[in-house]
């Protein structure tokens, strides 16, 4: 990239041409070399360079030291062309280096060491060398073209300006402060001295070492590079205690800038932002969740302990009022086995009830899936597993094509299972129970509908019938223990979707069930 | 005070197992009473308000009330019972599963005038209910023996 077209060329004004790939310090270079008053020229490698030396005729040349990187016309070759050439070989070319590289190079036995610069360059000595080279500027301002002036008027922000902006911000969100290169603060705003535990005036003239010394060994590194590289450092967190309150961890979103004055002097500019409450916040939801995690898991643990448990004191009792109906059955008259009776229902009804209690213990503790769920093979499914109960009660069932959705295969199979066996259960004798399954879509939804013909639901009741335990009818009528809808509704709604059910007594009953469209 | 005989005591109660039990107890004491039987909350109003198949039937002089009924749950009733300017004056025992703060005090809310859980074992049943006669069918002067 060729920065030339910005540095409008004067026959008066000394020139330097910049020979460094690398663009960002290439800038760096060459708004160094406009604020000492010359004019730039940038050029990415020595070939470009050569044909640039050739027009321009420049008054320096500063060029990268580029043997090592490829086969390209390298440093070398360009200065063996210069001093081949009469009208260049007497423009002074200083080579720009880091220490190993320069150890190894050919050009290090052929060149004095004025005339290189060591990388990680340093602008103050960039700007020594360039004025042992060039001297004064040559009435730089006044032979600047128009657009290049207008730069440099306006690039210096007035001093009133930059202080109004600081005094206006100092006590904003967002601390900042300007150090310079021996990471002296001069300047800083009320939030940025607030949180390092000084006032303003206490920060301005010392080093970041002498009033952050638990923080130094952090930000000085970060401060070296800035200056080294002369790129901007954005985002980066720093964890660690400042003076204000000694001993707590605190973190910092901070950024630096490179800023450089007129004179070419580079300052830091930092912008801190306190983060130590957003931290602390995640890490006590982090925490929270965890513990909601592990005490979800000990409850499905529990769940399962409890309803195992369960089972086996209430299969006992079960086994042995069978056996004593067996044994005895005969000796008992009808009040005995009466009681019989109760006592092997009382147990069948326990244990249904720990089992329900367990499928829903399991909605909570359970990760909900959100999988494609084909609902055509849900309700295969189900309907296999009622076959004989659609076949010993001669039911009709009919169905429209399902829908594929989003969500958990079984607490959907659930859903259907128990809507299904409702429909049966509550049939009317002695018409057979005809039962209907219509499938329609909205915008956004499926609306899943399954019509019976049984008993129905009085009006006055329908929002009741899926509250937990809540059951319409006696025992010995109808078996269950009331929790089949609770569920049913549990589950569509943690779909996202709604049921709920239209119906009067002996016209039997229909339920919906909304579940939304959006496959991915 | 000697209260009227028999009492007519309602049961509103939907488990056959603890119906049996309940009546199997009050049986084998000498309590002189006419026990009816109701099991769920919509029945339980009909016969107080002597409606549809209670017609023409009686008034009880007590209420032994579960809560967990089907249709009409036993807080309806009682709510129903205690804000009616007649059937308000008759005593409701609550009689249920649940010992749970929320549900007592619901229930003393609603202006039950007494709750009793149903012990977990046979013993202690048969106490309550014996406590029940003891009390409410042989202490108490109930307001429809006046």
């Amino acid at each position: 990239m060729d920065e030339s077209h910005l540095f409008r060329h004067s026959s008066d004004m000394k020139t330097v041409l910049v020979v460094e790939h690398e663009a960002c310090l290439r800038r760096n270079i060459l708004a160094l070399i406009e604020a000492e008053g010359f004019q730039g020229l940038g050029i990415q490698d020595c070939h470009q360079g050569l044909q640039m030396v050739r027009q321009q005729l420049p008054d320096l040349i500063i060029c990268d030291n580029c043997d090592h990187q490829g086969p390209s016309l390298g440093c070398q070759n360009l200065l063996d062309s210069l001093q081949q050439d009469p009208a260049t070989a007497q423009i002074p070319c200083l080579i720009l280096a880091a220490q190993e590289d320069w150890d190894e190079s050919p050009l290090s036995a052929s060149l004095s060491s004025p005339q290189r610069l060591i990388k990680p360059l340093k602008m103050r000595h960039l700007r020594t060398a360039i004025a042992a080279h060039l001297g004064p500027p040559t009435d730089a301002i006044s032979s600047y073209h128009p657009e290049v002036t207008a730069r440099l008027v306006t690039a210096p922000l007035p001093l009133e300006l930059l202080q109004a902006f600081f005094d206006g911000a100092s006590s904003a969100l967002v601390g900042f402060c300007l150090l310079d290169d021996e990471f002296r603060f001069i300047a800083i705003n009320e939030t940025l001295a607030r949180i390092n535990g000084y006032t303003i005036a206490e920060h301005l003239g010392n080093t970041a070492s002498q009033l952050l010394p638990e923080l130094a060994p952090t930000l000085l590194p970060i401060y070296r590079q800035l200056l080294d590289t002369l790129k901007p450092i954005v985002n980066l967190e720093v964890t660690g205690a400042v003076p204000s309150r000694p001993g707590i961890t605190r973190h910092w979103n901070v950024s630096y800038v490179p800023v450089q004055s007129t004179e070419g002097r580079i300052y830091i500019g930092a912008i801190v932002v306190e983060v130590t409450g957003q931290k602390q916040l995640i890490a006590q939801l982090e925490a929270v969740n965890l513990n909601l995690k592990r005490s979800n898991q000990d409850l499905e643990q529990f769940a399962h302990t409890a309803s195992h448990d369960l089972q086996e004191p209430l299969r006992i009792i079960s086994s042995y009022a069978q056996l004593l109906e067996r044994r005895y059955g005969d000796h008992l008259e009808d009040r005995g086995r009466r009681y019989l009776t109760h006592i092997f229902n009382g147990a069948a009804r326990a244990q249904q009830l720990v089992r329900d209690l367990l499928a829903y213990a399991r909605l909570d503790a359970q990760q909900m899936k959100h999988l494609p769920v084909d609902l055509q093979a849900v309700w295969a499914e189900v309907l296999e597993l009622f076959e004989d109960t659609i076949t010993r009660l001669q039911a009709q069932i009919t169905w429209d094509p399902l829908p594929m959705v989003l969500g958990d295969r079984q607490r959907l199979t659930q859903v259907f299972q128990n809507l299904l066996s409702n429909a049966l259960k509550f049939h009317l004798p002695p018409r057979p129970p005809q039962i209907h399954l219509t499938v329609a879509q909205t915008p956004q939804h499926w609306q899943i509908a399954i019509q019976d013909n049984g008993i129905g639901i009085d009006p006055q009741y329908s929002d009741r019938i899926f509250a937990a335990f809540q059951r319409l009818n006696l025992p010995e009528d109808y078996e269950g223990t009331g929790i089949g809808l609770f569920i049913c509704q549990r589950v569509i709604e943690q779909h996202g979707g709604h049921i709920w059910v239209e119906s009067s007594l002996g016209q039997g009953s229909t339920f919906y069930l909304t579940l939304p469209l959006n496959l991915p | 005070m000697t209260p009227k005989h028999p009492v007519d005591l309602l049961l509103v109660e939907d488990s056959l197992s603890d119906i049996e039990l309940i009546t199997e107890i009050l049986e084998e004491s000498n309590t002189q009473l006419n026990l009816h039987i109701v099991r769920d909350g919509e029945e339980a109003m009909l016969f107080l308000h002597q409606q549809g198949q209670y017609k023409g039937g009686i008034r009880p002089d007590l209420v032994l009330l579960d809560l967990n009924l089907p249709k009409k749950n036993g807080y309806e009733v009682l709510a129903e019972i205690k804000t009616h300017s007649v059937l308000r004056q008759i005593p409701v025992i609550v009689f249920t599963t649940s010992a749970l703060q929320e549900d007592v005090l619901r229930a003393y809310d609603l202006h039950a005038n007494a709750y009793m859980v149903k012990s977990k074992n046979f013993q202690d049943l048969l106490q309550s209910i014996h406590a029940v006669e003891d009390y409410w069918l042989s202490s108490v002067q109930l307001p429809s023996n006046l």
